[in-house]
């Protein structure tokens, strides 16, 4: 069959190769193993990438790309509706996972590629066409957004390599002869497919003026311009004429109509139609744009010098060598580029608001190890610990009541004290209680006990000096005294006081106290 | 009084050109400015003499970017690295990370001149690009029987790429949170700071954080970032020609050269 002009005959076969090549991508989402390993089973995965195209596509109308939190919001929408009651999480992970599979993250190029023969003068070959789905570009702002390419716009409308302007008049034909015939859902169809067909107009048109921005040179103005601009201004006109005349009859049909569901489907048909005249003055906005644009294009690239950079590789020559640098040899060089990097910022002038923002500021989770603070503790639940324990009291009266009667020196006691045994050795600090209370009985003399008539031990300085390692001051006497009960005499006991005390009573008190040491 | 309002609007595109998230495209008044830098060779040069001023250098305007500035090393303006990291001891690889970053999204030297790439990099691939040439350089030194430690007592002339390597990509503390000295940290603390002041844009936590590009980074690099290393690197006699490296070891040819050229255009032809 290919005997005669066999490359003209096999250019359809390529041409309708390259279309079921673009379907593929989709259609292998639902055969990815991932589906499995994710318990993504019940989701239709190619449905929910066909929503997010028809999202990138019905947006970009308004601008030339959408962001793809956008994308993935609505395809998350899709994928909810498959599968109702699902965690909400899990939906929109399905969406971005089919959104980034459709912009290819996965290949370096983004591009998916597909090997299609092809018959040309030197016979039959293989090429391999490569082809992309949603793509990455800046914005108008210069963020990452996405936009559809004209493939993915092919496979949407499912109309393979046709003339648009034949099929848009096919459509409207269809269009005006169901509506006439009230045939509602159907002239929904057709409209869609109309409005469809104008948005490729738009996007053609949104194309051109990107290619201009990049290279006003490629661009012939009378060939690449003149030609698809009148196109697309009759195209507009009529458009719009019809559409008005078809808003009309819309209009007449729902005056008539009583029936619920009719009316619902004839109210959709309105909106839609509302769509696409909004749509038309777009279109009309951007032809005006167009030639204005052009000029200015050709200003800022013609007229003005290109800024002059010479190309840097920046892995072979910046990356590489740095790598082999010292850490002292790379800093400047380093620092440079990411100075260069961030650019210029505006110095922060510290102003009181910015004094409350700071404080209020969390610190940043890596540099600062987070720490639990806990309630400051309240000082009466602090168990008050005694100095001394009650072991050391008793050690310390019991060598206090078995003073002999001619008394004691407290350095004998202290000795004693140093001494104990019974599970305290002479390095704990009994000596210290000892000297304290020695201390204490010479300040305080126990008048309570004496007036009572009670045996009691009071502490003498007789003007020796204690020598001692730890403690300094008197070497007291300690000894027991019996006082005469009170109405005896107000003298409190022989003895009791050597002439000499009250005059070493006015020796400092923390003096016999403080250890020496 | 005409040339005292030129003097006015200049200032202001250079003060629209300092505020974070400023374009061209959300501001009509900025657009027309752009416009004026664009048709106006004397509007220019007012702009460029008013960004002088501040020590800071206008490279061009780009109807997305907008104003693009420069800083000289005169310049109050510039970040201070200091107080990115104030770490000493992270701060080298901190560094390194931002260039490895860069280095990923713009594999050939043409990309910094398309306007319509959008690069998509992530944590993990920029820690195993870097890994895999300080693992040559590794392989390298072994092979020549050099001696790799640094001489005691100064750490700083241990080389760069050995640094790297003995640090782990992660780690785990004993509160199970990731060590900032962990390369992917690093790496990721680059890309918050990147993100932080609006050069790129977090698109999924895929490969320890994925982000997307935009156009005013781009120009950073290709204005003035490479050029501004080429030229320090150069100071300290290091230059590298792109693509002929001075003596390059059997694993890197494939690593710059061959994963690089055999890349497609970004666009694909239409069906």
């Amino acid at each position: 069959m290919f005997f005669g002009d066999s490359s003209a005959a096999y250019e359809s076969i390529t041409s309708r190769m390259k279309a079921l090549a673009v379907v593929r991508p989709l259609l292998a989402l639902d055969d990815s193993p991932v589906k499995r390993e994710r318990g993504w089973e019940g989701y239709r995965l190619a449905e929910v990438a066909l929503t997010a195209i028809d999202c990138v596509t019905l947006r970009i109308g308004t601008r030339s790309a959408v962001r793809q939190e956008v994308v993935v919001e609505e395809a998350a929408e899709s994928a909810a509706l498959q599968m109702p009651g699902r965690p909400g999480g899990e939906y929109r992970e399905v969406a971005r996972w089919v959104v980034e599979r459709l912009i290819n993250t996965e290949k370096h190029d983004r591009c998916f590629s597909h090997d299609i023969g092809s018959v040309t003068a030197d016979g039959f070959v293989v090429k391999d066409f490569p082809f992309q789905i949603l793509k990455d570009v800046p914005d108008e702002a210069g963020q990452a957004a996405l936009t559809v390419t004209d493939a993915a716009i092919t496979v949407l409308v499912h109309a393979v390599d046709v003339d648009i302007a034949s099929e848009q008049i096919a459509a409207e034909a269809k269009l005006e002869a169901l509506l006439k015939r009230a045939r509602i859902s159907e002239a929904w169809q057709a409209a869609r497919t109309a409005h469809l067909q104008s948005l490729r107009y738009a996007k053609e048109l949104l194309d051109r003026m990107e290619e201009m921005k990049r290279n006003v040179r490629t661009i012939d103005w009378e060939a690449d311009l003149e030609g698809p601009l009148k196109e697309a201004q009759d195209h507009v006109q009529d458009r719009s004429r019809v559409e008005s005349q078809m808003k009309q009859q819309v209009a007449q049909l729902l005056e008539v109509t009583e029936e619920e569901h009719k009316r619902q489907q004839l109210e959709s048909l309105d909106a839609l139609i509302g769509d696409c005249l909004q749509r038309h003055s777009m279109l009309i906005d951007m032809l005006l744009k167009v030639v204005p644009e052009f000029r200015h294009q050709q200003d800022r690239q013609i007229f003005v010098a290109p800024v002059v950079h010479a190309r840097v590789h920046l892995r072979s020559q910046l990356l590489e060598p740095a790598l082999e640098l010292s850490i002292e040899d790379s800093q400047r060089p380093l620092e440079a580029f990411v100075r260069g990097v961030l650019g210029p910022v505006r110095p922060r002038v510290m102003y009181l608001p910015d004094y409350f923002e700071a404080l209020m500021r969390m610190p940043e989770q890596d540099d600062v190890e987070l720490v639990e603070v806990h309630a400051l503790e309240d000082r009466a639940e602090v168990p008050d610990l005694p100095r001394f324990d009650e072991a050391q009291h008793a050690a310390v009266d019991r060598l206090l009541a078995s003073i002999p009667g001619q008394g004691i020196r407290l350095s004998q006691l202290l000795e004693h004290a140093r001494q104990w045994g019974e599970d305290r050795g002479p390095d704990d600090d009994t000596d210290h209680l000892l000297a304290m209370k020695t201390a204490h009985r010479f300040r305080h003399v126990p008048v309570a006990e004496l007036l009572r008539g009670e045996e009691a031990v009071i502490a003498v300085d007789d003007g020796t000096s204690l020598d001692d390692l730890a403690f300094g001051g008197s070497d007291f006497l300690l000894m027991p005294t019996r006082g005469e009960p009170l109405g005896d005499g107000v003298n409190t006991g022989p003895g009791a006081q050597p002439p000499d005390a009250p005059g070493s009573g006015a020796r400092s008190t923390s003096e016999d106290l403080e250890p020496s040491a | 009084m005409t040339q005292y309002d030129d003097v006015a609007a200049a200032a202001r595109m250079v003060a629209l050109a300092m505020t974070r998230g400023k374009s061209p495209a959300r501001s009509g008044e900025y657009a027309r400015l752009v416009r004026r830098f664009d048709a106006e060779p004397d509007f220019a040069q007012l702009v460029r003499k008013v960004a002088q001023g501040f020590d800071l250098t206008a490279q061009e305007a780009h109807p997305q970017a907008g104003l693009i500035l420069a800083t000289t090393p005169e310049t109050d303006f510039a970040v201070s690295v200091a107080d990115l990291v104030p770490q000493t001891e992270h701060r080298p690889l901190y560094l390194l990370a931002h260039l490895a970053i860069a280095s990923r999204a713009f594999p050939r030297p043409e990309d910094m001149d398309d306007d319509e790439h959008v690069a998509r990099i992530s944590v993990h691939k920029v820690d195993e690009d870097v890994r895999a040439y300080a693992a040559v350089l590794e392989r390298r030194a072994a092979a020549a029987g050099e001696d790799t430690n640094p001489p005691a007592g100064s750490p700083g002339l241990e080389g760069l790429w050995r640094t790297y390597l003995r640090r782990n990509p992660t780690g785990r503390t004993d509160k199970d949170r990731t060590p900032l000295s962990a390369t992917y940290a690093l790496v990721k603390k680059a890309f918050t700071h990147l993100e932080q002041r609006g050069f790129v844009r977090g698109t999924s936590e895929e490969g320890g954080g994925t982000y997307a590009t935009n156009v005013q980074y781009r120009l950073h690099i290709r204005d003035q970032a490479a050029q501004d290393m080429l030229q320090e690197l150069a100071a300290l006699g290091v230059a590298a020609l792109a693509h002929h490296d001075a003596t390059p070891p059997p694993g890197a040819a494939e690593h710059t050269d061959s994963a690089d050229t055999g890349m497609l255009p970004d666009s694909a032809p239409p069906l």
